[in-house]
């Protein structure tokens, strides 16, 4: 029920941005995702990571604000190698220990611009749901948490048009994410640094 | 352009666990637990038994035959020297042993769920060692790990013969200290991994050492 809950909420944010497209011109960002753990996130994986994509799209409602949605992949991985650690009061296991998260968020954003023209900066946050997969494996054993955390995730950057007639510039930003706390599992934060192609419409 | 975009991105991505290749005795886990009640008392014993057998936990008819049974053993015998343990055998008869040592394996098949603590219920045993059964204590939570490949473990326990309990009306002995060694009845290289594992798991249990010689 819960899951099916957060698909008709990521079903709503996608419907309000194409009405928000409507309302006359916008843009699609493609961007790759860099990651680096925060917080008490650091205690499961510290590691930064390459491996993240993410899709936008933003639409504009006045001259300087766009309502969009976007939705992502990031894969943290971090190799521990042999390692020994406490399960529970008394127990003890050690194996070749390797971390997994894998983070998928889908959010409805909203951006302010600070001037038009080839260069955008604009500030903006994303709010909605990260659905985050954890493994913690020792050998070919694993423990897993899966879970659809509440987030929300402000964000500063700029864009970037190739020249004054071009519609395809590119698309820099600093994204904080932040991944709530939920019933069974933990909450995650991290640092995303998010560059990529921007195309207007 | 959107197509090149995704495919940009999934080629950045390539799995949701990447890098996941792992050598044969780099699946080797070893996982240890003990009765908390009893963490300070491992050093007032002294005398142990072990059968002189490695006994499958698969009675089934197509049940794989665990090898390296007197590797096992020995294994087993000198890290219990080196605890300051001594072993005694069934001729000796004027000695009773403060702890029985046995030792068991599965190869296990494709199991999805895999519990790493010994979970076999109160009432389980094995019927062998007199008219005693023996058990857990109830409160240790089962650890479920997950896996879907064909693996054997190695048990190793140990228990208190004077120790009995009284549950469901079935008698049965309190288990001191568990071993679990995954992965090493099946594979490559497999004396050396026995031994590694073996090893491994008294060295993670500091706890059992004897003062009592």
């Amino acid at each position: 029920m819960k899951r099916v809950k957060n698909i008709f909420v990521a079903a709503a944010m996608l419907f309000l941005s194409t009405t928000a497209f409507a309302q006359g011109g916008g843009m699609w960002n493609f961007d790759w995702n860099m990651a680096f753990p925060m917080g008490s996130t650091t205690d499961f994986v510290n590691q930064p990571t390459l491996r993240g994509f993410s899709l936008e799209g933003r639409g504009y409602v006045t001259d300087q604000i766009t309502i969009g949605g976007i939705a992502g992949w990031t894969v943290f991985y971090q190799n521990n190698g042999w390692t020994q650690e406490p399960v529970g009061e008394t127990g003890t296991i050690h194996g070749y220990q390797r971390r997994y998260l894998n983070v998928m968020p889908i959010m409805v954003t909203g951006h302010y611009y600070f001037s038009q023209g080839s260069i955008m900066p604009y500030i903006g946050a994303g709010l909605g749901t990260y659905y985050i997969e954890s493994r913690d494996f020792m050998g070919l054993y694993y423990t897993q948490g899966k879970d659809w955390h509440f987030g929300v995730a402000p964000e500063a950057g700029l864009v970037m048009y190739l020249g004054s007639s071009s519609n395809t510039g590119i698309n820099l930003n600093f994204k904080y994410n932040m991944a709530a706390k939920t019933k069974n599992e933990d909450a995650y934060s991290w640092l995303g640094i998010n560059i990529g192609i921007t195309y207007l419409f | 352009m959107l197509a090149a975009a995704l495919l940009l991105g999934l080629t950045f991505l390539a799995s949701c666990y990447p890098d996941d290749s792992l050598s044969i005795s780099e699946t080797d886990v070893v996982f240890t637990n003990y009765y908390d009640s009893v963490h300070d008392l491992f050093k007032n014993y002294s005398l142990y038994y072990m059968p002189d057998t490695v006994y499958n936990i698969d009675t089934s008819k197509n049940a794989k035959k665990i090898e390296n049974q007197a590797l096992i053993l020995s294994d087993i015998a000198s890290n219990m020297t080196n605890k300051g343990y001594t072993r005694i055998t069934n001729q000796d008869t004027t000695v009773t042993p403060h702890l029985v040592l046995l030792a068991s394996g599965i190869i296990n098949n494709n199991v999805s769920v895999y519990y790493w603590y010994p979970y076999y219920g109160w009432n389980w045993g094995w019927g062998y060692w007199n008219d005693y059964g023996w058990g857990y204590p109830g409160y240790y939570p089962p650890v479920p790990y997950y896996s879907s490949y064909t693996t054997g473990t190695l048990r190793i326990e140990m228990f208190n013969p004077d120790d009995t309990r009284v549950v469901k009306s079935d008698t049965i002995h309190p288990v001191y200290w568990t071993a679990g060694i995954n992965g090493v009845l099946e594979g490559s290289s497999i004396t050396d991994r026995i031994t590694k594992g073996i090893n491994q798991a008294f060295d993670q249990s500091p706890y059992l050492n004897t003062t009592a010689n």
